[in-house]
């Protein structure tokens, strides 16, 4: 697999064996994989968020742009590559 | 250094010493802790309940062979009950389908593999233990076969480093997501058996290489954690992520550990669960404390700009070579000019298998 950016149809589900946590005592979310801890940002969190194994990338992105009240094509091509960098990771499932 | 301590995010939980493999590069340390002085069912539950509070997201549950442990199944849901993310590192000797079944339902979440070569001779060589490689591969199926996650761990020196390419297409075949090609680090065990599991220079290299490539072409699909040997590297390893800032270990007998072989280290007095809580022994003990930051550190290595990237490389290693636990790592080129560790040439010496010194039972 290349390290092209996924398509805006991709359902956005974590991998098996993966999940969003908060960490209370660091007061942030992480993902836990694997032998795996990714520190989320507020932006990274907002999107692990919406994961649900039923919205696309697509909806998700217009989601996030109505909650943080921007215009979906300003924050497009950051989601899209926070996501695509997920998939790499094997956090989420392309 | 009057840093503020964080919390620890990891604990490795070893919670026997018993298995029923030899491997001669054992990571336990060579005074194996007996059955009779394990820990009970009981306290594990308290630590991993202690270990969340204290700010541990992953709990790795290793040995020894953890399946050695009839409570495994118990120790895992006591970690799960604490909201700790449960890896199982095992051998996969001692699991029947059932049991497997049943530490997933119990809450495993991913289960990392050990495999000692490709080729069976090869395996049963290192494991001492005939058929090892059929038993794994058929575990390793069985995790595959309930979706949980599989990471393979392959513990590489001078006997299978010619393999490794077959070993990265065994980790693609098996459907694994991760694997560890992980160098025998030269400590306890392995520093008995250096002479035969030291790769050669020539292999070293060859393996950095060999990795690269593997990345690329697997991206995306299987994740590649890769331990170079680090007697051939310019630079100390970041052993455990630097001394009591990352993970703490507790042993079969509760004693709680910066690192595997911490024991090695006889000025140093290790504090029992038994005896103290967890928060007490990570931020107040002596033990924990005797590594941390930068004020025990040589002088170069306190004005190095690669503190923070290796927190002065590896104790064990420092006293195995040089004799003082505080010095710097013996492997740093800037500390140590002349190289300490001599590389092993391909045509150098001949390899007696009969010299193995298997690791022997707890």
């Amino acid at each position: 697999m290349s390290s092209q950016l996924i398509p805006s149809a991709t359902i956005l589900q974590f991998e098996s064996g993966v999940r969003l946590k908060h960490d209370a005592v660091r007061n942030r979310y992480v993902v836990l994989g694997p032998e795996m801890l990714v520190e989320l940002n507020e932006t990274g969190t907002a999107i692990m968020s919406k994961v649900d194994g039923e919205a696309d990338l697509q909806t998700v992105i217009q989601s996030l742009a109505e909650q943080f009240q921007v215009e979906p094509r300003d924050i497009e091509m950051d989601v899209t590559e926070f996501c695509t960098s997920m998939v790499m990771r094997r956090v989420l499932m392309p | 250094m009057n840093q503020t301590i964080l919390a620890p995010q990891v604990l490795l939980a070893e919670v026997t010493h018993r298995c029923p493999l030899q491997c001669p590069y054992c990571s336990n340390p060579t005074e194996l802790i007996k059955k009779q002085t394990e820990i009970s069912t009981e306290v594990w539950q308290r630590v991993f309940a202690e270990a969340a509070s204290l700010g541990v997201l992953q709990v790795s549950i290793s040995g020894g062979e953890p399946a050695a442990r009839r409570d495994l199944t118990k120790l895992i849901k006591a970690a799960r009950d604490a909201d700790l993310y449960v890896n199982l590192i095992t051998s996969g000797i001692g699991f029947t389908q059932q049991r497997l079944t049943e530490i997933i339902e119990a809450g495993c979440d991913h289960i990392q593999l050990s495999i000692q070569d490709v080729d069976p001779d090869g395996a049963e060589l290192i494991s001492n233990s005939s058929g090892s490689l059929e038993k794994k591969l058929k575990f390793a199926r069985w995790v595959t076969d309930a979706s949980v996650p599989l990471t393979l761990n392959a513990v590489m020196h001078r006997l299978n480093l010619d393999r490794l390419p077959e070993t990265i297409e065994l980790a693609i075949t098996l459907g694994a997501r991760r694997l560890e090609i992980a160098n025998v680090q030269y400590h306890g065990w392995a520093e008995l058996n250096k002479s035969v599991l030291m790769p050669t220079r020539e292999q070293s290299d060859s393996t950095n290489q060999i990795v690269d490539q593997a990345r690329q072409k697997h991206q995306g699909q299987l994740l590649i954690d890769y331990v170079p040997v680090d007697h051939y590297a310019e630079y100390p390893k970041s052993c455990m992520n630097g001394w009591g800032r990352v993970a703490l270990i507790v042993a079969p007998d509760g004693s709680v550990l910066p690192c595997h072989n911490a024991t090695n280290l006889k000025h140093l007095n290790f504090t029992n669960v038994n005896d103290a809580s967890l928060e007490n022994i990570w931020y107040e003990s002596e033990a924990f404390n005797a590594y941390r930051g930068d004020s025990w550190m040589p002088d170069v290595c306190k004005s190095c700009d690669r503190k923070d990237i290796d927190f002065g490389g590896c104790r064990c290693q420092a006293l195995a070579i040089l004799g003082d636990p505080a010095a710097a790592d013996p492997v740093c080129s800037r500390a140590h000019p002349k190289n300490l560790v001599e590389p092993v040439h391909a045509a150098a010496t001949l390899i007696h298998t009969k010299e193995i010194k298997y690791r022997s039972n707890a």
